[in-house]
């Protein structure tokens, strides 16, 4: 009996986390999630000088009394000067182009997965939800499979890193949900009105929202329950595509009150991690013909999901 | 589902051990005052920070963040008269992008920590930005946040002065010999 039950357990491990199909599901993410780091790292390029470099904010002398740095390591912390950045940054924007059209898919995760740390940690402390987040996805898209194959090594790395990035986000999710339960603003459902009415990151100026005490109460009881609780119900299927689509108005919503419109746009990527495979299968070809439609594919590309 | 090789089943096993760890490590990192974390910490803590992978995930949470503040500056040249003041970061957001601002917001919550960072990282761009100066004095300014009820009964607004908060945090002379 106890032989039996492990047995099954043996089997659904494997089955979850090496024979999942989600070649789909991961090329879709993969091209949103690249197209999205692109207009990120083309927005930072403008201010490269100040972030990045000995006549910014952040010199690199001051780094490692800022934060304990060890373990960490960055290339900037070997190759400082000015051009070397710049160099770095035009291929990081290169090699997100090519994640993006899945040219060397693999490979230009692995170039992005350590220039975004590089970046990250040459600059700490302007790092923030968005960055942190995309650490873990740049690290699984490194071992990512693109290609309807079975059985073999590339497709066991595959499953796993579709897996990663799917409990990653659950992860995420569970613990912004009980991190609020901690806090007694939003234990007592008056938190949001703490976001809305901080002048220096909201969108608006949202005086008006503090006549209606219940839609703050609704709002952040909302937000810290269905947080809390993604990580379980984003399992059931009947009940899997009503949830994004409420992750989908909520980061919306956040989007449209607080100055954070990349945070929400990550997260409502990440949810492509989440669909059906034939929906999934849409939406990629649907992005095949829009790319086709301007003849910008370029011929060489890996062509199992474009 | 294909017959599985030795080799692949090797891999599998492998891969199972590394999920695991990985799996404990990402679960435990967010998390750093949990006993478990603390003893897991030697073994996973290397993996963590190399990766980068040891983050609170604690949007908003459990406060919901700090007030608006800024970062004050009086510039003085070398005989001690003020030569320029400012505030960092700017309000309102002067940007188009909004990620410009956001980051800039960022490194002033992160400066205002502790501040010697605000001496190590923001006084030599400022002695570099403004070679005139000979000492700049630094000044925390926040907005503590209205409640509700006083904005309805018309006793604060948003972004008001009423309860602002200004605080000395030092005097800093420009070092000439390195910039």
């Amino acid at each position: 009996m106890i032989f039996k039950k492990a047995t099954e357990l043996h089997n659904a491990w494997n089955r979850f986390w090496f024979e999942s199909d989600g070649a789909a599901q991961m090329a879709l993410f993969r091209k949103f999630f690249a197209l999205l780091w692109f207009v990120i790292y083309l927005v930072k390029a403008i201010d490269v000088k100040l972030w990045y470099t000995d006549a910014g904010l952040m010199p690199l002398s001051a780094v490692h009394d800022f934060i304990d740095m060890e373990y960490r390591y960055s290339l900037f912390f070997w190759f400082g000067s000015e051009w070397v950045i710049w160099a770095f940054q035009g291929l990081f924007l290169l090699a997100l182009l090519s994640l993006a059209f899945g040219v060397l898919p693999r490979v230009s995760a692995l170039i992005c997965f350590v220039l975004h740390l590089s970046f990250m940690r040459r600059n700490m402390s302007i790092a923030y939800g968005v960055d942190l987040i995309s650490v873990f996805f740049f690290f699984s898209l490194c071992f990512a499979n693109y290609q309807k194959s079975k059985g073999n090594v590339r497709s066991l790395l595959g499953s796993v890193a579709y897996r990663l990035c799917q409990i990653q986000v659950c992860v995420i999710y569970f613990y912004s949900g009980a991190e609020k339960i901690r806090g007694p603003l939003w234990w007592r459902g008056e938190a949001l009105w703490s976001v809305f009415a901080n002048f220096q990151i909201a969108r608006f100026k949202l005086d008006w929202i503090a006549h209606f005490p219940l839609l703050i109460f609704f709002l952040t009881v909302f937000t810290v329950l269905w947080e809390t609780f993604f990580p379980a119900l984003i399992w059931v299927k009947p009940i899997k595509y009503p949830v994004l689509m409420m992750g989908v108005l909520l980061h919306i919503g956040i989007a449209l009150s607080i100055i954070l419109p990349f945070f929400g746009l990550l997260m409502i990527v990440s949810y492509s991690l989440f669909l059906d495979k034939a929906d999934a299968e849409k939406w990629n070809k649907a992005l095949g013909k829009c790319v086709k439609l301007f003849k910008v594919y370029p011929p060489d590309a890996d062509q199992s999901y474009v | 589902m294909p017959k599985s090789s030795v080799g692949l089943k090797v891999i599998r096993s492998f891969l199972t051990l590394f999920i695991g760890f990985h799996l404990f490590a990402i679960v435990l990192a967010p998390h750093p005052q949990s006993y478990l974390t603390g003893r897991a910490l030697p073994v996973i803590g290397p993996y963590i920070k190399f990766f980068e992978f040891a983050t609170s995930w604690g949007f908003f949470a459990p406060d919901p963040g700090p007030p608006p503040i800024f970062m004050e500056y009086e510039l003085f040249g070398k005989t001690g008269t003020e030569i320029g003041r400012g505030r960092w970061p700017d309000y309102p957001d002067p940007y188009f992008f909004e990620d410009r601002q956001m980051r800039r917001i960022q490194y002033a919550r992160f400066l205002l920590q502790q501040y010697s960072r605000v001496e190590k990282g923001f006084v030599p761009y400022l002695c570099k930005l403004n070679p005139a100066a000979a000492s700049i004095r630094l000044w925390r300014v926040s907005y503590p946040i209205p409640s509700a009820e006083d904005v309805v009964q018309g006793k604060r607004e948003i972004g008001d002065q009423k309860t602002l908060e200004r605080e000395a945090i030092s005097r800093v002379f420009c070092d000439r010999t390195t910039t």
